[in-house]
């Protein structure tokens, strides 16, 4: 695989025929989608059941098995909707070109796919931060991130950090100052010692 | 995310890989999905490999998993087995019609391929698809 890809030539070569492509994209969306909503019932802050999340998207807990299936083929925009307001996040749709959607389809581990709910605090904060210094608020996005976050999920902010800033502007100078690596982050910071 | 499994696939004595037999005369839409499917297993970790993905047999099929898709109202399933390590040996392709294998014989071909791969590692080479 060449550097800088997220993907080898013989791999889009696969890719050549436009029937094997898009339904190799749709099963790779579904899978993103099923996965990603298991992801964020399982996240630490959460640790929903299915009948949970049934309950706050008024859906029965069958339904919520189903959409956790990739091979479900009726899910409908407004149950993302739904699943969107279950959880407190927004949804994003949108029409890529495939080199884009190749990289931001590369990685479906479960860290990579939680995600914070509305949270005012935090956004004002990023807020002050993108409007004094744009490159430095994501880095300080991370660090306050890593204050409330097991090891594992600030290493999977730090990853999509990293992979953000890198795909944005691969020179950004920001990217050198990102924390290290998850083998040497210091500890994470619990309720009790931030709040003191 | 980097691919954790290495797929295998088996041969015959003829080296004939009967999986990619299978796969060349699929349409394309199962094809797409085929490589969808094992591209997403590759990266789960061995804890992951579980329904609606996959799932592992039991009774007389033990020893034997089964990579779990449908595709065009047929239930897909590509039988294969772990080992050593971090392998999936795919070893045939059979459908699920009725809560039963198609071919029926599915599970004991699985089996004896198995047997024979284990015996000879001839018998078996790298997935000829590419998932990274």
């Amino acid at each position: 695989m060449p550097s800088g890809s997220s993907w080898s030539e013989d791999f889009v070569r696969q890719l050549g025929e436009r029937e094997v492509r898009h339904a190799y994209m749709a099963d790779q969306v579904r899978t993103r989608i099923a996965l990603q909503i298991k992801a964020l019932r399982d996240q630490i802050d959460r640790r929903w059941s299915q009948t949970e999340l049934g309950r706050r998207a008024g859906k029965p807990q069958n339904v919520i098995s189903r959409i956790e299936n990739p091979d479900y083929g009726q899910l409908t925009l407004q149950t993302l909707f739904d699943m969107a307001a279950a959880f407190d996040l927004p949804l994003y749709i949108d029409f890529l070109e495939w080199g884009d959607w190749l990289k931001n389809m590369r990685d479906l581990d479960a860290r990579v796919l939680c995600r914070r709910s509305f949270d005012l605090d935090y956004l004002a904060v990023l807020a002050k931060q993108d409007s004094a210094h744009p490159s430095a608020a994501a880095a300080a996005a991370a660090a306050q991130e890593a204050s409330l976050q097991p090891n594992t999920e600030h290493a999977a902010q730090i990853y999509q950090l990293r992979n953000r800033l890198d795909y944005d502007n691969p020179g950004n100078s920001a990217f050198n100052s990102l924390p290290a690596p998850v083998d040497s982050l210091p500890a994470p910071v619990d309720a009790a010692s931030k709040a003191a | 995310m980097a691919q954790i499994w290495a797929f295998r696939c088996y041969r015959t004595e003829r080296e004939v890989d009967e999986v990619r037999a299978w796969f060349d005369q699929q349409p394309p839409k199962v094809r797409g999905k085929f490589l969808s499917r094992l591209k997403t297993l590759g990266q789960f970790q061995p804890h992951e490999w579980v329904p609606p993905y996959f799932r592992w047999l039991h009774g007389e099929c033990e020893g034997i998993g089964e990579v779990r898709f449908e595709m065009m109202k047929t239930q897909h399933r590509p039988l294969g087995f772990q080992g050593p390590g971090l392998v999936f040996t795919l070893v045939l392709c059979a459908r699920e019609v009725n809560d039963r294998f198609v071919p029926r014989n599915a599970c004991a071909t699985a089996l004896e391929r198995k047997a024979a791969i284990e015996n000879d590692r001839e018998l078996s080479h790298a997935l000829w698809l590419v998932l990274e």
